[in-house]
């Protein structure tokens, strides 16, 4: 982040936009208050504490012990993620060793996260990220965003709502989304006053309106991930129907540009007020020196354009991909498509970069794939899928009315995203559980399927939840109770949507039966 | 279950199919509706167990009832309708031989049989540390392996084993279930749960046609777990509290 060079005096523009010292931090957050250092003192007995209670707890019938040892290591490491006694990758390393010696997992499967396609995509969208930052081309646009909206806070946010919009059908990574557009973020916030050390309220709704885009607008269509393709397979092969893609976009674009609105005004009004001296850029001259700062930066360099051709290459592979097989014979993935963008980055003499220049925060990627072992250590031995069945199997839903029995279901699948790390596990765990429960109910399971399979991308509760929920967390400009304030609104939001929605606009197009129809 | 376990290779199956063309049974019409196995594990590692058969076929109809292979002793039948014939298995045969009573109505209704026998060593030691190999299991962890391959003609609708393990121990972890369940199959292979306080495992499959086999293989462990966590625990909680309460000292303090 960037550092004011002068202690006692406002950093000036030059500063602000100095963006080869925003690298993203390693070094352990600060406790911002008294409630927060309480966290951080009791979060680490806290966790030992409920380490002991799973792991000592009488064996349940149904659960290997393995899976309660998993069931433990995971609670613990998501207590101390949340708390943060350690860095978060400190706490990764625990898990991850935690797994080994409890005999949750072998070795190879837990090294092997590492490998994990997603953890080569995270790596590679830096390494195009830091040539946006080298080249200044992300210092023009953010130049741009703010000559063009940032007369007022307000439209400066909303510029980036209709960035993650335009952005979510093109890359279906949200890995790479948030890389790509973090360094605008960054410089934006910073002009408007937010930093490390003083985050502002409009630094806050910034991030955590960007997270909930890149996150909630990846429902719109269902390529917006891997895990809405994996939902859709499951309603055909199981529930016997063919999910089309308008079918999914008619359902999911309006609930998730909805809440996107409403996260946008709820956000600044109710949530982080933003007070009227944060409502304009905080930099000595203000929006004109913004202006002439802009123009002063001329036309695109050569490298600026190189940088853009390379962008242009990785994305029209990263939106091209459902004709690679035609074209080429093979899928370029969205790694290797990126993969191919570094290589070209990274070429001596023609390139862009050294190698030493590209900033790759490894402790995200430790961090990550701390939590994809844990994530899939659940998976593996059983215990996500038998919590989810317990959770359900307690409850009796044949004897309340279809749009009851929807509100519970979609309640689940949206919060259940604070006990897991990975969107493709929670995918695989439960669309299963709710297809075979709407059968068992008597309802078509395109009725549950295909609502539950909407709340997919909704993992914005805390920043162990998704990856841009650790890359944006890496800012230090937010807390985790201010993620976990936002994200609960932005799912309570959704779910209030949906079900308004179960009860009309799915009706309508005969998703779902009558709301207050009882099981048959 | 060492003794009882069938060695699922390839190259077995395919011989035994190849004599199956020879033997007086192969070309039965007899459907096997149901084949349900449940295994009493005993706390020194034998077991009983019991199969009961929902057979359908002709009137006085001979066919074979594959058997789970070796290692079983004390045969008996416990459950047979009047007529129905049960001829009592060679040591290590690999099937029973059932002929159908003369009276029952061709094929229309089922006929219900159960057979038992006693498993000698129903668990075995996971590994052998006599044999100076490396262990890749605790010494105390004993393995449970179950498989079976319908050898014979009749086709089995409903297959499934039930395991009780002794009262103290608990499984570890589910080594293998085969086959992977088709996307099409809700339940997994083996389902844990439990029984008057002891843990089961149920291994159920849909359809065996002759051929087509089913394994698992699960890890058992005693159900007590080490104190060691705890007092690691305990220790590391409040050495952190001593040692870091200047995070919530007030200032000046």
């Amino acid at each position: 982040m960037a550092e004011s060079a002068v202690p006692g005096r406002g950093p000036t523009l030059q500063e602000l936009l100095d963006m080869d010292k925003m690298v993203l931090s390693a070094k352990p957050r600060a406790a911002q208050s008294v409630s927060e250092r309480w966290m951080r003192y009791l979060g680490f007995p806290g966790g030992i504490a409920l380490f002991l209670l799973v792991y000592y707890l009488p064996p349940g019938a149904g659960l290997t012990a393995a899976a309660q040892s998993g069931a433990a290591c995971f609670l613990l490491a998501l207590v101390w993620w949340v708390t943060e006694p350690f860095p978060t990758y400190v706490t990764s390393l625990v898990l991850m060793f935690l797994l080994l010696v409890t005999r949750t997992s072998a070795a190879k499967p837990i090294m092997d996260v590492l490998g994990m396609e997603v953890i080569w995509l995270n790596l590679l969208a830096f390494i195009l990220a830091s040539m946006l930052v080298k080249t200044r081309l992300a210092k023009r646009m953010s130049l741009f965003l703010i000559v063009k909206f940032g007369r007022k806070a307000s439209w400066a946010l909303m510029a980036f709502v209709i960035i993650q919009l335009a952005l979510a059908p093109l890359i279906p990574a949200t890995a790479a989304r948030c890389v790509m557009t973090l360094p605008l973020m960054i410089v934006v916030a910073n002009i408007y006053g937010s930093s490390e050390e003083h985050p502002n309220a409009f630094g806050k709704n910034m991030f955590m309106l960007n997270l909930a885009g890149i996150s909630v607008l990846s429902s719109i269509s269902m390529t917006g991930s891997s895990a809405n393709l994996i939902a859709v397979g499951f309603i055909q092969s199981m529930g016997g129907h063919r999910v089309y893609y308008m079918d999914w976009m008619r359902a999911g674009a309006p609930i998730a540009i909805v809440t996107m609105l409403i996260m946008w005004f709820v956000g600044q009004k109710m949530i982080f007020r933003i007070p009227a001296a944060e409502q304009v850029p905080s930099v000595d001259g203000g929006l004109p020196l913004i202006e002439a700062q802009h123009k002063a930066m001329g036309p695109l360099s050569f490298q600026e354009k190189k940088a853009l051709a390379i962008f242009g290459v990785v994305l029209f592979l990263w939106v091209s991909d459902i004709f690679h097989m035609r074209w080429f014979g093979v899928e370029i993935s969205p790694p290797f498509a990126a993969l191919l963008g570094a290589v070209l980055v990274l070429f001596p003499r023609w390139g862009i970069l050294q190698w030493q220049e590209a900033d790759i925060p490894w402790h995200l990627l430790i961090f990550s794939a701390g939590a994809y072992a844990g994530g899939l250590a659940l998976d593996e031995t059983g215990a996500a899928e038998w919590g989810v069945r317990a959770l359900f199997g307690g409850m009796d839903l044949k004897a309340i009315p279809f749009g009851a029995a929807f509100t519970i279901v979609m309640a689940v699948m949206m919060y259940s995203h604070l006990l897991t790390t990975s969107k493709t596990v929670r995918t695989i765990i439960m669309i299963p559980i709710i297809i075979t429960m709407a059968k068992t109910l008597g309802w078509d399971p395109l009725s549950l399927a295909l609502p539950a399979a909407l709340c997919i991308d909704w993992v914005v509760g805390l920043p162990i939840s998704g990856k841009p929920n650790v890359i944006l967390f890496s800012t230090n400009q937010y807390s985790v109770i201010d993620n976990f304030k936002y994200g609960m609104v932005t799912c309570t939001v959704g779910l209030v949507l949906l079900v308004i929605s179960a009860a009309t606009w799915f009706h309508w197009l005969g998703i779902t039966p009558s709301f207050w129809a009882m099981p048959k | 279950m060492r003794g009882a376990a069938v060695k699922s290779t390839a190259g077995k199956t395919a011989a035994t199919l190849a004599l199956l063309a020879f033997l007086p049974g192969a070309a039965s019409a007899a459907e096997l509706g149901r084949y349900a196995t449940r295994l009493d594990v005993n706390g020194d590692g034998s077991g009983r167990s019991v199969t009961t058969v929902l057979a359908a076929g002709a009137p006085s109809e001979t066919f074979e009832v594959p058997l789970v292979h070796g290692g079983w002793a004390n045969f008996r039948v416990t459950e047979a309708p009047d007529g129905l014939q049960v001829a009592p298995p060679k040591p290590k045969a690999e099937t029973v031989r059932v002929t159908l009573p003369a009276a029952v109505a061709n094929g229309a209704v089922p006929v219900r049989f159960a057979f038992a026998f006693d498993v000698p060593a129903a668990l075995a030691k996971a590994e052998d540390p006599s044999n100076g190999g490396r262990l890749t299991m605790p010494k105390e962890s004993r393995t449970f392996r179950y498989s079976f391959v319908n050898t014979q003609a009749a086709p089995i609708t409903d297959f499934s084993v039930l395991v009780t393990l002794p009262e103290g121990s608990r499984f570890q972890a589910i080594r293998e279930q085969l086959p992977k369940p088709k996307k099409s199959e809700v339940e997994p292979r083996v389902r844990l749960g439990g029984e008057g306080g002891r843990q089961t495992a149920h291994l159920q499959m849909a359809k065996l046609e002759q051929g087509d086999d089913t394994s698992m293989q699960l890890e058992v462990v005693p159900s007590r777990r080490s104190l060691l966590w705890l007092a690691a625990g305990v220790v590391l909680s409040a050495l952190y509290l001593v040692r870091f309460r200047d995070l919530v000292a007030r200032k000046g303090a």
